[in-house]
């Protein structure tokens, strides 16, 4: 059949195609004598139809479709690291929470999955030496699986600092991919109680080094100061911002706060304000975070909420 | 985080009250419950108050979007709003059915639409309910990949989170994401009617082509998709995967396998559709070149009618090719010919070709005119006698169909079927279908 099928072009009507119209036609169609009567005549299949027939119809589960071995959309990566203290004033209780809120943070992360990024990990242990407790080779998917950090040693924050400047890069750090893949701005999460035990105490020269890191200066992050001894100090430090740096006061919270952090970035701020003169919508603006992490926490600790209010007798 | 106990007992401003049932999920701007609801079940959204900017502004255009009322049944539209609960608010919608799924699952291959049929009606349940949402002079303004609710085994859409939706002339302040975001938006201008437009397009080709239409290699060799990345790739110079002229941002072979699958497949029309869509003209001069939705109907009609199930191995097959061959079983199948439905007003009219089961649909000859909402109504269906090389058209409307052999008129009533000759003009309603054998 040489009628042209395929859509958009209109086709000629060929000669061959006149053939097989005159062989098709049983009933001569130019004699207005004959009165055609569906039923007998011209009705190839009469089927009467008595339901509509719906067509949602019977397409088969199977077919085309199912040969395609569709993959998931190309996705950027959303890189997270924990940089966590495990030198020896953190054993006891404050490594208890470390780890039982890891514990949820992993299985938090393993449920947050969308089109927009893929989430991957790392954790830098600090105590006597520095270590990748996600191995060498870079960022991990979260399975949602945690191995429980031991505490030993002193705080090596400054080299800690440094062996993540490292590591955050593209051309030999964790940000270089097999495929061509890009990342969106990383999400850096310390967790410490202490200070420094390797150079300046408050972290200032492994963070002087970390700040010549791009990857770094674009980089969300946050600081939970574990206890109530913590250095406060080298956490601001870290994060750039006071507002930034927590308390973990339970388990609970540290997930809230990374909560936010992770959704935060994941997705691009929708801090465009559109009758701003000149919003800018794509900056993920450190002042939503902030409020957003405030607020979590004030809904765990409502008591701090209520001292202004409080009318005595 | 999850704000609200089962149990719970919230009051709404319409005098009725629900009962939170149980929690769902979080969203960027808000938390979603189950909730009882005069006695049904209901979801609600609670806002976050820290993360919704315009709270206000959300609660009046909720307001006015009850009393306005849903635009079509695709719509999870607003019905209540509660009254003020810890500084914030929510409003009641009907719940999503547990057989849609979020569009989410479908782009990281979770699931699967049972075909491409099903595909092609899902972009066309989702066009046309934009076009009808525009045609009310609404804009959607935050268009995205969270916004629908599909179902697998037709492509059945809802529409959710249309607490943007509101008149072009009142923004919500709510930019989005950057990825589905038109260029002008990304660089700070308003969404619009426009605008949306181009967010539609993004969920189409993800849609068919599963991959983002700007994030070919170039997009994906930055070191960080940052502030200025974002700009650059998604505002100042965004380019094509697929653009025809400037190559420097096409697809890769190890990323980008879905592309490579799936754009053959697309009909030239599609192609069209799409390459204007993200054509440096329209995104970064012009952007009423954005295809209108009625292009992306019947362009979206057309591409579905050439889906149907191959007369031999009854699995989906497709039409792209003469002689054609069984995408699936790979044989040569008979087509017995071709019905046109000639078309008016610019459009270029419908070619359905003579195949068992393949049917003609209402929208085929109203050209989308006559319905606000596309439902997708057969009205005529092949049938075939392969062994004959004879085709008919069954009648599965309610009117009587007419058609002229030889100078005399003759009826086809409902339930009957009439047999296909070359050159014979059957009149449906008040179009004329002719038969090309
Ligand atoms: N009407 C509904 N019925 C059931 N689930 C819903 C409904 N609306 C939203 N959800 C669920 O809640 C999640 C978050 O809601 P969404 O409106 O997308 O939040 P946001 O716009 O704040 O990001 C969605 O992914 C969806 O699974």
């Amino acid at each position: 059949m040489p009628i042209k099928l395929t859509p958009d072009k209109p086709e000629p009507i060929s000669e061959e195609q006149q053939q097989t119209q005159e062989n098709f036609s049983i009933l001569p169609d130019d004699d207005g004598e004959i009165k055609v009567n569906l039923q007998k005549d011209i009705a190839v299949d009469i089927i009467p139809n008595e339901e509509p027939v719906p067509l949602e119809l019977d397409m088969p589960d199977s077919g085309m479709l199912q040969s395609f071995r569709t993959e998931p959309v190309a996705r950027k990566i959303t890189p997270i690291f924990f940089l966590i203290d495990v030198s020896r004033s953190m054993e006891g209780v404050k490594m208890g929470t470390v780890n039982s809120a890891m514990e949820e943070i992993m299985n938090d992360l393993k449920n947050i999955e969308n089109s927009d990024s893929e989430l991957r990990f790392a954790v830098l242990s600090f105590g006597t030496g520095v270590q990748w407790v996600t191995g060498e080779n870079g960022l991990i998917p979260c399975d949602g699986s945690w191995n429980t950090l031991v505490a030993d040693g002193f705080t090596y924050f400054n080299s800690a600092c440094r062996e993540l400047r490292d590591k955050l890069s593209g051309s030999h750090g964790f940000f270089k991919f097999a495929a061509r893949r890009t990342i969106t701005p990383p999400i850096l999460i310390l967790m410490t109680d202490g200070f420094a035990n390797d150079g300046d105490r408050d972290g200032n020269e492994g963070l002087a080094k970390l700040r010549e890191n791009k990857y770094f200066r674009g980089s969300y992050r946050i600081a939970i100061a574990i206890g109530n001894d913590a250095n406060q100090k080298l956490c601001e430090n870290f994060t750039g911002d006071k507002e930034l740096v927590f308390t973990a006061y339970n388990a609970n919270a540290l997930k809230v706060m990374i909560d936010a952090v992770v959704k935060g970035s994941v997705t691009v701020s929708s801090a465009g304000v559109a009758d701003a003169p000149n919003p800018d919508p794509v900056t993920p603006d450190s002042a939503t975070l902030i409020q957003t992490v405030q607020h979590e926490m004030n809904q765990l600790n409502p008591e701090e909420n209520n001292n202004e209010d409080e009318s005595w007798d | 985080m999850a704000e609200l106990k089962t149990g719970t007992v919230i009051s709404t401003e319409n005098g009725e009250s629900l009962t939170i049932d149980s929690f769902i999920a979080e969203g960027g701007q808000g938390y979603v419950y189950k909730v009882t609801y005069k006695g049904q079940p209901r979801a609600l959204k609670l806002y976050k108050p820290e993360a919704v900017k315009k709270l206000d502004w959300f609660h009046d255009n909720i307001r006015e979007e009850i009393k306005v009322g849903a635009l079509s049944d695709k719509f999870i539209w607003p019905e209540d709003l509660t009254v003020p609960i810890n500084n914030t608010f929510g409003y009641i919608m009907p719940l999503k059915p547990p057989e849609y799924v979020d569009f989410d699952d479908i782009l990281l291959a979770k699931c699967e639409l049972s075909s491409f049929y099903a595909m092609t009606n899902c972009a066309l349940n989702i066009v046309s309910a934009f076009r009808l949402l525009h045609r009310k002079g609404y804009a959607y303004q935050d268009l995205n990949n969270g916004n629908f609710f599909i179902r697998l085994r037709d492509g059945d859409v809802l529409i959710c989170d249309n607490d943007n939706v509101s008149p072009e002339d009142n923004p919500s302040g709510i930019a989005g994401k950057a990825r589905y975001m038109s260029p002008s938006v990304v660089m700070g201008g308003r969404p619009n009617r426009l605008t949306d437009r181009f967010s539609l397009a993004v969920c189409l080709f993800l849609l068919f082509i599963r991959c983002h239409p700007l994030e070919g290699v170039k997009a994906l060799s930055v070191p960080e998709m940052n502030d200025y990345y974002l700009q650059k790739h998604y505002g100042k110079e965004p380019l094509f995967i697929a653009d025809p002229i400037d190559h420097s941002n096409g697809p890769n072979r190890d990323i980008h396998r879905n592309f490579y699958l799936r754009w053959p497949l697309m009909t030239n029309t599609m192609k069209q559709l799409f390459t204007r869509t993200f054509s440096q003209e329209a995104m970064l001069q012009n952007e009423s070149k954005y295809p209108l939705e009625i292009e992306w109907c019947r362009a979206l009609l057309q591409f579905r009618t050439y889906f149907f199930k191959c007369p031999l191995c009854e699995q989906e097959t497709f039409l792209d090719s003469d002689p054609p061959v069984c995408k699936c079983c790979g044989r040569q199948y008979p087509v017995l010919g071709m019905l046109k439905v000639n078309g008016v007003n610019g459009s270029h009219g419908y070619k359905i070709p003579l195949v068992k089961d393949v049917c003609i649909f209402r929208e085929h000859l109203d050209d989308f005119s006559s319905t606000e909402q596309f439902v997708s109504q057969p009205v005529g269906m092949v049938r075939t006698k392969i062994s004959e090389g004879t085709a008919g058209l069954s009648n599965i409307s309610n009117t009587n169909w007419f058609y002229t052999i030889g100078g005399a008129t003759y009826t086809c009533v409902p339930k009957q079927t009439v047999k296909l000759r070359n050159g014979m003009t059957i009149r449906i309603g008040n179009r004329d279908v002719t038969v090309h054998m």
